[in-house]
């Protein structure tokens, strides 16, 4: 009876979690979820005489997938469509209107693929449907998943069941090599994982033991403190200031009786907790084939439908040192809401794993913290406090959107700290993180164009994004005037790219996108010069101690366009081909260029790539590349020997068709 | 001798009723010599030492916890004299305490006296068995992703029944393994349910909260996406047929429907290849077997669609969760569910892929039991964002319609909803004394259990500042009224409505039929029995089962008797025993070894397996006192 209880409960908490996922089933059905209230009667759904039909079969061997689900998904078809194929993999797609479609294959065990793509991963290639016209052989290859599978045993060799094995796979993002988790599992009872349907590709897979024994015994004896603490603060003893939190130690000297007894107990409990802190070995986090130092790893490269057994792990117990340390400040108070974080920096070129190493901690309201279980490495320590001005608070609100910090007022000053450490074992005290108030970033917005630029610029963003290293906390949004003068201050030193975005019309553009609404002029960003670059070329750095000021941020209201169509030799339409459109100025190639990008022609040949800036570019079909790989320098380098040269004048719509050599 | 009646009167010096059966001991001064506990951690099955488990110490002032050493040895000292509890967690073993002598069985308790050494104390720990194998469909392709569970016989206070256990996915090459299985009897099942709903029913998510949490109900009906492997999400598909496209979710991915639109799919499995629980083939695990080759070949059956519309006493009820539940099998354990929806705006129905068979279609309003539901508040990918809101109560309508399915489609099913049923009543203290000061009642609660052991569908009610409560809105059906929370010392000793006992017979409600003046009466005079294990040499035997079975006419074991009120306990390791809360009547005190299983409400193994038994009769208020011999 219990039991069904106890399922049935779980089974809500489960439901509750993969509610989130099921966005990601309704992406694989075709985004066959509708928006709510956006009601439609399916009964009128488009309906057209166009269809088609083909065959998905295994990349490799050519044998057909059966039960494979096929989508066919695009604007002209709301809430898409979706079949299975039969036992001979084919799939019938009929009644279709005419449209530009994507047509995509999945299967569990298998990697989605989608038509036209060159290999696993790759974008497809649109299917452009004409009214009434059948489509044949419109076959896709899915590639069998790979499979990572081995056994992970303790220090002892003995199986470790229930441990958590994750697998990330390298991706290129905007042109930075970046980690990606890619599957998960949990260890069985033997100590066996198995991780399957992965691409082909580069991964590395670590272990993530629980540490059941230190992490319960703590749990545990903590529950009780706060247990004891709560039962005495019921019957009205002072358990003192911190009777939660990082330094629970009740205040002894209660009023004695039974609520003595309580905090004496607590206090003896918390001599245990001590004791348990003060074990100083854990099993760490192992990467393949066998480190406990990410930078150390080594990529598992999986071919197509490759089954690598044997990726095994030994879990290792390591010394765990515990840092302690104080804050200060120039004014000698702690600010509320500090956060400290621990980074791990010796990961070399290693990208950084999502939910690894990162140990983050407040201190108590004296401003001393202390981080436990810190594994040997180097690590970057780092503190953040935001100032709130909650005298502003009335003041900022009729100002209009001066007070964008949240709960508490504007957000004032934020204060940083930062100190290197390298941490080997042992304990390391009297750490000083010293706040600094950050640096002010201040300028102007300009406006470029035929449109009228909005009078009151008071409603216009201005961002800052941290790029590299990363950093707690984030940066306070800035305060800017009607007349387009802004400040952004307390900016920590660091890299960051620069984003902003005026309201138009109806409602707050987005940053650094052309707002859809046409009664209002859009505008978008196309220039931000900080101490006498361009910002949106290259990264702003904010220096310690120095102030930014004279940045001249210009918006315009003209946007470019290119477009065409691409042929083969015979005329035919050639929408194999990726066009990849790039600065004929090679410094303007890395990654998160705005000079770059990429897009994948339609079944009739037909591309178009807006939001390019003006300028000189170069234009490429190429017949294969990894998403992203075209902000690579050492790739686009390659292409500029076939390359067709194009400047883009402010404001035009260019038109190049390609047609390529037979 | 004396000492063990001393001790015994310590173990009842908590009810108001202990009878006078030794001579109190001379007051002496208290003695304070810390006790210390010595032991290991072994492997039940090997003996072997198991390293590093938790081992937790409760029953001083404080619990203690600490880790073994490589050798599997701990120690606690400082100890005052007293009765402890002593516990051990390790990965990869069950729970393991001081006195318990089988998987999952019961603990006993360590009493220390004052200055004791125990230095033997051994904390056997067990392996978790595994049942292991591959499902693959009609072509021996394997199936990945398809749920697989593992069903236990059991008897429970509601007889023996078949209870899901555990349940997981099938990998890449279609293998499943169920592990952390206790010793027993298991059917293995791959459910489906084949899940369908139409895209304008689905557009109702967000709307309501009522509706949305039955369409998430039908949703997750297969267990949901979660799998271990990212990226995997579950079988289901598209439909667009006549009337509508829509969803449709079945465990595993079924074939396009044929050109006249017929189609064909999976349903639940049972291992080997059965449909029903009643024809499969149970395997029989003892302690940390691993049974591999657990092998299933699903395939696919010719299946109909059943249509219809939900009407309630105003008309079309849209948002009804239905159900189409195998005939009797509707409140087991037993996965039984064959298909499932939510009704559309103008309440109507389709339910897909329902093979041939003899079902029951049941509807309901809303999920019950949820302290919140996820709403969706935009589906549209890529950005998903959930937000919670508060539930409604219980659900209020309720149909069961029967329904037969051949090899055609079935039209036009009218499932009529009608209002649950109301069940009211209030609490009776039945004391020498005051009734229990209000604060000692606050957590005092009653709640309802179908008489299946099914869960009510109604949450448990707390009682009221004037002792009363109502039920509304119950769900037809027959129900067991149980009270939970009770204050310290108080018992229940009687349910009844109108002089009629309950609390053995359940109340039955139905469309219409409400029951009133239900009185549960709580009692700080137990009645019970409590003495004494011994074998045929007159020695204490410790950790025997004692089992109290409600006497029948006939001589010997009543095998009639309603599993609830079958009562047991675990003699101490003095061989003591003491069970309290026994509603008066003649009992049938039967003994066996708790090594052997856990199917002590099971009168045949009673009788199999079980010492001879001694009659006790229990008069109110009483502890009677008796000694068997094992």
């Amino acid at each position: 009876m219990n039991r069904t209880k106890r399922r049935g409960l779980a089974g809500l908490v489960a439901s509750a979690i993969t509610l989130a996922t099921l966005g990601v089933a309704a992406q694989v059905t075709g985004g066959v979820v509708p928006t709510p209230g956006q009601t439609r009667d399916n009964r009128n759904a488009p309906v057209g005489a166009a269809s088609l039909t083909g065959v998905v079969t295994t990349d490799g061997s050519g044998a057909p997938v059966r039960r494979a689900r096929v989508s066919l998904t695009g604007p002209e078809l709301r809430g898409g469509r979706s079949t299975v194929t039969d036992d001979e993999g084919r799939f019938t797609f009929v009644a279709l209107p005419a449209g530009r479609f994507t047509l995509g294959a999945s299967k569990a065990g298998y990697v989605s693929a989608s038509y036209g793509a060159r290999s696993a991963g790759r974008p497809g290639t649109p299917v452009q449907v004409l009214d009434g016209q059948k489509y044949e052989r419109m076959n896709i290859q899915m590639p069998r998943g790979s499979v990572i599978t081995g056994i992970v045993v303790d220090d002892y060799g003995e199986p470790a069941p229930g441990t958590p094995v994750r697998v990330l796979r390298f991706v290129m993002r905007t042109g930075e090599r970046t980690l990606q988790q890619a599957g998960q599992d949990t260890t069985d009872d033997r100590g066996m994982y198995r991780v399957y349907g992965l691409q082909p590709g580069d991964y590395i897979v670590s272990a993530m033991p629980r540490n059941q024994g230190i992490g319960a015994i703590r749990e545990t004896v903590m529950a009780e403190v706060e247990m004891l603490v709560q039962q005495a603060q019921a019957m009205g003893v002072n358990t003192g200031p911190g009777g939660r939190g990082g330094n629970p130690a009740p205040q002894l000297g209660g009023r004695g009786g039974r609520g003595q007894d309580l905090i004496d107990r607590a206090a003896a409990l918390q001599q245990q907790l001590g004791e348990a802190d003060a074990q100083t070995v854990a099993y760490a986090p192992v990467f393949y084939p066998g480190t406990t130092t990410a930078g150390t790893a080594l990529p598992v490269t999986l071919a197509i439908g490759e089954e690598r057994a044997a990726v095994d792990f030994q879990l290792q117990l390591v010394q765990t040192a515990r840092i302690e340390g104080t804050l200060s400040s120039y004014d000698g108070t702690v600010p509320q809401g500090v956060q400290i974080s621990l980074t791990p920096t010796d990961q070399g070129d290693m990208p950084r794993i999502p939910g690894v190493g990162n140990l983050s901690v407040r201190p108590n309201s004296g401003g001393q913290f202390a981080i436990a279980n810190v594994t040997p490495g180097q690590y970057r320590l780092q503190a953040r406090a935001m100032l709130r001005d909650t005298t502003a608070q009335q003041a900022a609100g009729e100002a209009g959107r001066g007070g964008r910090g949240g709960r508490g007022g504007p957000i004032a000053d934020v204060l940083w700290a930062s100190v290197d450490l390298g941490v080997s074992g042992q304990n390391i005290e009297n750490v000083v993180l010293a706040l600094r108030p950050g640096m002010k970033v201040s300028g102007r917005l300009s406006f470029q164009g035929a449109g009228t630029p909005p009078t009151d610029l008071s409603g216009a963003r201005v961002t800052l994004v941290p790029r590299g290293e990363t950093q707690p906390g984030g940066v306070p949004p800035a305060i800017v005037d009607a007349g387009g003068q802004f400040t952004i201050n307390g900016v920590p030193p660091g890299l960051y790219s620069i984003a902003a975005g005026v309201q138009t019309g109806r409602g707050r553009g987005a940053v650094n996108q052309p707002v859809p609404a046409t009664p209002a002029t859009s505008w978008t960003l196309t220039s931000a010069i900080v101490n006498g670059r361009e910002a949106l070329d290259t990264l702003m750095s904010v220096d310690p101690n120095q102030d930014v000021t004279g940045a001249l941020l210009t918006f315009t209201d003209q946007t470019q366009e290119i477009s065409g169509t691409i042929q083969d030799g015979t005329g035919n339409p050639a929408p194999d081909y990726t066009i990849v459109v790039y600065s004929a100025d090679q410094s303007h190639w890395g990654p998160y260029s705005r000079r770059i990008a990429a897009t994948r022609p339609a079944t009739d040949g037909r591309f178009s790539i807006r939001s390019l800036p003006a300028g000189n570019y170069r234009l490429t079909a190429v017949i294969d590349a990894e998403p992203g790989e075209w902000f690579n320098p050492a790739f686009l380098a390659q292409l500029v020997a076939g390359s067709i040269p194009i400047t883009l004048a402010v404001g035009e719509q260019k038109v190049q068709d390609i047609r390529l050599a037979r | 001798m004396i000492r063990l009646a001393a001790v015994m009167l310590v173990s009842l010096g908590a009810s108001h009723a202990a009878p006078a059966t030794a001579p109190r001991p001379q007051q002496a001064p208290p003695d304070l010599r810390p006790a210390v506990v010595i032991g290991r951690v072994i492997d039940a099955a090997s003996g072997g030492a198991v390293r590093r488990a938790i081992v937790r110490l409760e029953g001083g002032s404080q619990p203690v916890t600490r880790v073994a050493d490589e050798r599997g040895r701990f120690y606690f000292r400082g100890l005052p004299a007293g009765h402890y509890s002593i516990t051990a967690m390790r990965d990869g073993y069950f729970d393991g305490a001081f006195g318990r002598v089988r998987a999952g069985g019961d603990a006993l308790d360590l009493p220390l006296s004052p200055g004791e050494w125990r230095t033997d104390v051994e904390i056997p720990m067990f392996r978790p068995a595994t049942i292991a194998g591959v499902v693959g469909d009609e072509a021996s392709e394997p199936l990945t992703g398809v749920p697989v569970e593992a069903l236990r016989r059991e008897f429970t206070e509601d007889g023996e029944t078949w209870l899901s256990v555990t349940r997981t996915q099938t990998n890449d090459l279609g293998a499943y393994r169920l592990t952390g299985l206790l010793p027993g009897e298991y059917v293995v099942v791959v459910p489906s349910v084949q899940a369908s709903m139409p895209l304008a029913t689905l557009e109702e998510v967000g709307r309501t909260g009522a509706t949305t949490a039955n369409i998430m109900a039908v949703f997750f009906m297969n267990g949901g996406p979660g799998s271990s492997t990212v990226g995997h999400p579950m079988p289901g598909m598209l439909f667009d047929d006549d009337e509508a496209n829509g969803v449709m979710i079945g465990a595993a991915a079924t074939p396009p429907a044929s050109p006249d639109g017929t189609r064909v799919g999976y349903p639940t499995h049972f291992y080997p290849a059965s449909d029903s629980v009643e024809s499969a083939v149970p395997i029989a695990l003892a302690s940390g077997e691993a049974r591999h080759g657990v092998n299933v070949i699903l395939t696919p059956q010719p299946t109909a669609r059943v249509t219809g519309r939900v009407e309630g006493p105003d008309g079309p009820v849209p948002g009804m969760l239905l159900r189409l539940i195998r005939h009797g099998a509707a409140d087991s354990g037993v996965p039984a569910t064959v298909a499932a929806t939510v009704s559309a705006p103008d309440g109507s129905f389709a339910l897909v892929g329902v093979p041939a068979g003899a079902y029951v279609l049941h509807a309901r309003s809303a999920v019950v039991g949820l302290a919140s539901v996820t709403r969706i508040r935009s589906m549209a990918p890529p950005a998903v964002a959930a937000e919670t809101q508060p539930l409604l109560g219980p659900a209020r309508l309720f149909a069961e319609t029967p329904l037969a399915v051949f090899d055609r489609d079935v039209d036009d099913v009218i499932v009529t909803m009608t209002s649950g049923a109301t069940l009211a009543g209030r609490v009776e203290f039945d004391g020498p004394g005051d009734a229990p000061p209000a604060e000692q009642r606050a957590g005092l609660h009653v709640r309802l259990r179908r008489s299946t052991g099914a869960t009510a569908d109604v949450p448990p009610l707390g009682v009221g500042p004037d002792d009363t409560f109502e039920f509304t809105g119950v769900r037809p059906g027959r129900y067991i009224v149980e009270a939970g929370g009770l204050p310290a010392g108080w018992f229940v000793s009687s349910v009844t409505q109108f002089g009629r006992d309950v609390l053995e017979n359940p109340v039955d409600l139905g469309v219409g039929a409400d029951a009133f003046e239900v009185i549960v009466t709580l009692t700080d005079r137990p009645a019970g029995i409590a003495g004494t294990v011994y074998d045929s040499m007159r020695r204490a035997q410790p950790g025997a089962r004692v089992v109290a079975v409600p006497a029948g006419r006939a001589a010997g074991l009543d095998a009639d008797a309603a599993p609830h009120t079958v009562r047991s306990v675990r003699a101490s390791v003095y061989g003591l025993f003491t069970l309290l809360g026994l509603a008066p009547g003649a009992y049938d005190v039967v003994v066996l070894d708790d090594r052997a299983d856990d199917r002590w409400r099971d009168a045949r193994t009673l009788s199999e397996t079980g010492s001879r038994p001694v009659r006790v009769t229990v008069a109110a208020g009483q502890v009677s006192p008796v000694s068997v011999l094992k």
